[in-house]
């Protein structure tokens, strides 16, 4: 007999839940989970002087030899880097820093210190294979960004897919496997910035639907502009974008972390043309002035939608 | 002495025969090299008349190509946009934004992060989870 069961925490900043529909001991399943997000975070977070990441960047230009964990991550932000033509681009902590947010609040509020930072180009990030071995250039650093709670919302799917259906979502990272019960998915919603109502309500299964934006984690800098934590690699400063928020379905959670990012620079309209043009995917983009956008086969997936 | 003059004879008229057949053959083949070099030099170099027949050739071929063009750019794409809603009708979006002279909030995880997770629950129907920017 299968029980549903559910474990919420929070973990990378973020809130995180994870449903497992399973025969098997799901407490046991589940109560492991907060454990090996910790071991995750302490690897790949930038906020946390002693990661393998912060140690890897304090190595720029040397050959360093990482664990698996970080090195799968680097090699899916360079993957989502090639998908974006560099609209992702994991060398962009130097622009980050540069705009301030590298520390708490009060800080970020300091004037810049600094002109902007555009990132170096992502092709100069090396990978050696056969020895795990990764060189990024001199005075370069990597941010994870989305790719690193994508990847984990990723593999804790997949992890658990064996013992039944599940549903992980991390800050809005959502990815599903199998459907419990009878129902055709997992139901999740896509939320409205503007309001407490959902846009759309669709069905997860097997895929994943990750929402990015510049609604959250905003601030205005004494030198009078507004700054978000979306940056553009190429001008090194806060994406200049129509786009409030994109919701994107795809089956790799960080492919669509990627994609989000790639269409939020782009902007709504042009955005989604682009993303029309990249293979099975689709998205969601609401802009600042509260339009709501939809490609034809992102409206095809939702089962319910509160607008018109 | 007559079987050596029969003999002279026809060595000449052989020998004439070859002669007339290597000419022959000489003669021939440069006949055809000549007409594939005419040929070739209407290839490439073409009379006018050789242009305006094969311009008809060519045009439809550039004609498709630009007529599939407008096909590939935006204009095709942009109506494939769907809008739900319009703009400007909105309230202010909902955004986590502090005020510059608000009190200082951390935008950084906390660390540690939270570890002591409560147990897993065991709940009856799915928890519909909601995609959003992360917070």
């Amino acid at each position: 007999m299968k029980s549903l069961f559910h474990l919420a925490w929070r973990a990378m900043g973020c809130a995180v839940s994870v449903q497992l529909e399973t025969a098997a001991d799901g407490h046991t399943l589940l109560k492991t989970l907060p454990d090996w997000m910790e071991s995750v975070e302490a690897r790949l977070s930038r906020f946390r002087p002693a990661s393998e990441l912060m140690r890897l960047n304090a190595q720029a230009g040397e050959w360093v030899v990482l664990g698996e964990v970080l090195f799968a991550n680097i090699q899916a932000a360079k993957q989502a880097a090639r998908l974006t033509d560099g609209a992702f681009n994991p060398l962009i902590l130097p622009a980050l820093q540069a705009s301030g947010y590298d520390r708490s609040f009060e800080a970020v509020n300091q004037p810049l210190t600094t002109e902007p930072v555009p990132a170096m180009d992502w092709q100069v990030i090396e990978l050696r294979l056969a020895t795990q071995e990764v060189r990024i250039p001199a005075g370069s650093a990597l941010d994870l960004g989305g790719i690193a709670k994508g990847w984990a919302a990723e593999t804790l799917a997949n992890d658990l897919a064996p013992y039944g259906a599940c549903l992980v979502n991390i800050g809005g990272d959502l990815v599903g496997r199998g459907a419990p019960g009878d129902l055709p998915g997992w139901e999740v919603q896509v939320a409205d910035p503007f309001g407490d109502s959902p846009l759309a309500t669709l069905w997860l299964r097997d895929a994943s639907l990750v929402t990015s934006g510049v609604d959250f984690r905003r601030w205005q800098g004494r030198d009078g502009r507004p700054h978000h934590h979306i940056m553009d690699p190429f001008t090194g400063q806060s994406a200049d974008t129509d786009v409030l928020t994109v919701t994107i379905y795809h089956p790799s959670a960080t492919t669509a972390e990627a994609y989000a990012k790639a269409v939020l620079l782009r902007g709504a309209d042009a955005g989604l043309n682009w993303l029309q043009t990249r293979w099975d995917t689709s998205g969601l983009v609401v802009r600042r002035d509260g339009a709501v956008l939809t490609s034809p086969q992102f409206l095809a997936r939702v089962s319910e939608r509160n607008l018109a | 002495m007559a079987n050596n003059n029969d003999r002279t004879r026809k060595l000449l008229v052989r020998s004439a025969l070859v002669t007339s057949a290597t000419i022959a053959t000489f003669v021939g083949a440069q006949n055809l090299a000549m007409l594939d070099a005419t040929r070739l030099q209407q290839l490439l170099t073409p009379s006018p008349a050789a242009v305006v027949g094969n311009s008809v050739a060519v045009e439809p071929a550039a004609a498709q190509i630009q007529q599939a063009a407008p096909n590939l750019v935006i204009q095709q794409a942009a109506p494939s946009i769907i809008i739900l809603r319009h703009g400007g009708q909105q309230p202010q979006p909902v955004v986590n934004t502090a005020p510059q002279a608000a009190a200082p909030a951390s935008i950084q995880p906390p660390s540690p992060s939270q570890i002591s997770a409560p147990a897993p629950i065991v709940v009856q129907q799915p928890v519909t989870q909601s995609s959003n920017s992360s917070r």
